[in-house]
């Protein structure tokens, strides 16, 4: 008994001691120092207690940004998923070309954002980017995208709904071939139309698999700042500042390390709210098996 | 006009292999037709050319007069059970058997009416508010059933229903499938390879073989006079026993015609000790009211039901006799029967 327990624990070490140093030591010391002051010249860091929380809630910048956030969320999220499944529909048919169209749809996934970023700056570039050239044959005016605060958000939007829709449709791809066919042939068998099929059957059925990625691309929304270094800074003037992007700024340009912990627990409270929301609330809606 | 199910030449090829070849037949109107055969013979497609899960490469298909063969699936008024079931996991018992009801926008006053009916029919009444996992391989089979009844298509389809229920549970269905076909009058089309279920259900068997029909017939017609060796073989447990017609000549105060091959069934062949067949026994086989001796003709064996109370003789050499008008002879190449 006891032999087993030790080896049971000897077993857990690699990962429990990668976990613990990578992960729950450093979520720690963040919390720990956003309750302290940043060190700065001779000046030590010394407990505050909650100051740095009070500056939080009388930052304009941080409430943008976590209003960027929030809207980049919860469009990028239902956007990449809708498209996804429309992807993973048609590719599903036997149609001509099929492996090559899966293909093109999987490609920006295995771009690395950084690169891809590049290429979107050049779609965007006012007068000769491919958007306005194209925009220029139907004789409409020039626009910097991402050099206006009221577009220059959605047009992130865009780069991050083309760079992860292809990646969700492999999930759903999956879960459709999974699907027995039998079930849509009962279903025509009553003279149920596409459209009804989609709604009652394939929609329902593909819900485990949308629970998983919206999790993962509400999470992303969170993560995923490449694309906001390469083209925009998060300007102008913070409109495309997103709360990773806003804490790295703070943490690593201003070197206010304490704020950008207390910054980064404010994220580390949205994941974990986005990870507890998923296990309690959808997990038991979701699988009837 | 011919009620029921009517196939014209009805073929249907996968890539150069013709799975159904050339099949005319009728399916009359509230009867029960058995599509019978063994895994690969085309039966399955057959059913599925009829529900128009299939478009045929050739050939019509008619329900009532009507032709069909082009006709979208939804439109061809009839009812499937599938042999996966194919209940939809995340729907209730109730909207799992209510789906078709609710897809034609039934009036929910008669879809309640309908459901209440069905389900007291089925013996589902407690099981409304379950999912399909929580019920047994046995009750998921009722809903199925149920979901075909509920529509009140008179055309009901059954691909292979029982073949994922145990012996027990199988038998009964088998009784509940056909008295609810009696009850409702309804045109069914049953696909298995399970020779007593078509003896027992059918009012027509249609026997299939690597696409094409062997041979169309009430279970007793077949039995009793079975067309190809095909049919003698797959019809009746044990199988018939076939022999060459050398071999029993050889060992036998016979004479039989050259080249063909003489069909025998174990309960038409009898020990005596007077019987123009000479043999030894090599098994027996004790199925309580009656035994199953095996016993070696030549290089051949033939395979006697006695009842088991009576005595087997002591030593392992018997004779054996058939009663007459018993025999079915076959030509040896083609298969087909030749006598009566």
């Amino acid at each position: 008994m006891r032999r087993t327990t030790i080896y049971a624990w000897l077993m857990l070490l690699p990962a429990m001691v990668l976990l613990m140093a990578f992960t729950h030591y450093p979520a720690i010391r963040t919390i720990i120092a956003s309750l302290h002051s940043t060190a700065r010249g001779h000046r030590a860091s010394v407990f505050v207690g909650l100051a740095n929380y009070e500056r939080l809630l009388s930052d304009d910048v941080f409430k943008q940004v976590l209003w960027n956030n929030l809207i980049y969320g919860a469009l990028t999220v239902p956007v990449s998923i809708a498209i996804a499944i429309s992807m993973a529909l048609l590719v599903n048919y036997k149609l001509r070309g099929r492996g090559f169209v899966r293909m093109a749809y999987f490609t920006p996934t295995v771009l690395p954002l950084i690169a891809v970023a590049n290429i979107w700056l050049f779609f965007y570039t006012p007068g000769f980017g491919l958007i306005d050239q194209i925009r220029g044959m139907f004789g409409l005016a020039q626009q910097n995208w991402i050099g206006q605060p009221d577009t220059v958000l959605y047009a992130m939007m865009v780069v991050t709904v083309w760079k992860e829709a292809g990646f969700f449709m492999i999930f759903y791809l999956a879960a459709l071939q999974s699907i027995s066919p039998s079930l849509y042939e009962a279903a025509a068998i009553e003279g149920a139309s596409r459209w009804t099929v989609f709604r009652r059957i394939t929609f329902p059925l593909l819900m485990p698999t949308t629970l998983f990625v919206s999790v993962n691309a509400a999470i992303n929304s969170f993560r995923l700042i490449d694309h906001i270094f390469v083209m925009t800074g998060g300007g102008p003037n913070n409109a495309s500042s997103l709360l990773l992007y806003y804490i790295y700024q703070v943490a690593f340009r201003e070197w206010d390390t304490a704020y950008g912990a207390t910054l980064t627990v404010v994220l580390l409270a949205i994941l974990l709210l986005l990870a507890v929301g998923q296990f309690f609330f959808f997990d038991r809606k979701v699988h009837y098996k | 006009m011919m009620d029921g199910v009517v196939l014209q030449s009805t073929s249907k090829m996968f890539g150069s292999t013709w799975a159904v070849h050339d099949i005319s037949l009728h399916i009359p109107d509230g009867s029960l037709t058995v599509l019978l055969g063994p895994s690969g013979c085309g039966k399955s497609t057959l059913l599925r050319l009829i529900a128009g899960l299939e478009t045929p490469t050739a050939g019509t298909i008619s329900i009532n007069g009507r032709r069909v063969d082009q006709q979208p699936v939804g439109k061809r008024d009839l009812s499937m059970v599938f042999q996966s079931y194919a209940l939809f996991p995340h729907l209730s018992v109730a909207d799992n058997i209510l789906f078709g009801l609710q897809v034609r926008k039934v009036a929910k006053a008669e879809q309640a009416l309908r459901l209440s009916r069905v389900a007291s029919m089925m013996g589902l009444e407690n099981l409304l508010e379950r999912k399909p996992s929580q019920l047994s391989g046995g009750q998921q089979q009722r809903v199925a059933v149920a979901r075909a009844v509920i529509s009140q298509r008179r055309i009901c389809l059954m691909d292979e229903p029982l073949s994922n229920l145990d012996a027990k549970l199988r038998a009964e269905m088998r009784q509940d499938i056909r008295n609810l076909q009696q009850t409702l009058g309804l045109t069914m089309v049953y696909v298995t390879h399970d020779q007593i279920e078509a003896v027992t259900m059918a009012d027509q068997i249609v026997l299939l073989n690597e696409g094409r029909i062997d041979q169309i017939g009430a279970p007793d017609a077949i039995y009793s006079r079975p067309a190809t060796i095909f049919a003698a073989k797959f019809i009746g447990t044990p199988p018939m026993n076939l022999v060459t017609s050398a071999t029993l000549n050889a060992h036998g105060e016979t004479n039989f015609p050259e080249g063909s091959v003489v069909g025998i069934r174990p309960e038409d062949l009898v020990l005596d000790a007077d019987g123009p067949i000479t043999g030894h026994v090599v098994m027996v086989e004790y199925l309580g009211a009656d035994r199953l001796v095996t016993c070696k003709i030549g290089v051949e064996s033939l395979i006697v039901r006695t009842p088991a109370r009576s005595d087997l003789p002591d030593e392992g050499r018997i004779r054996l006799a058939y009663l007459p008008d018993s025999v079915h002879l076959f030509d040896a190449k083609s298969g087909q029967r030749l006598t009566q």
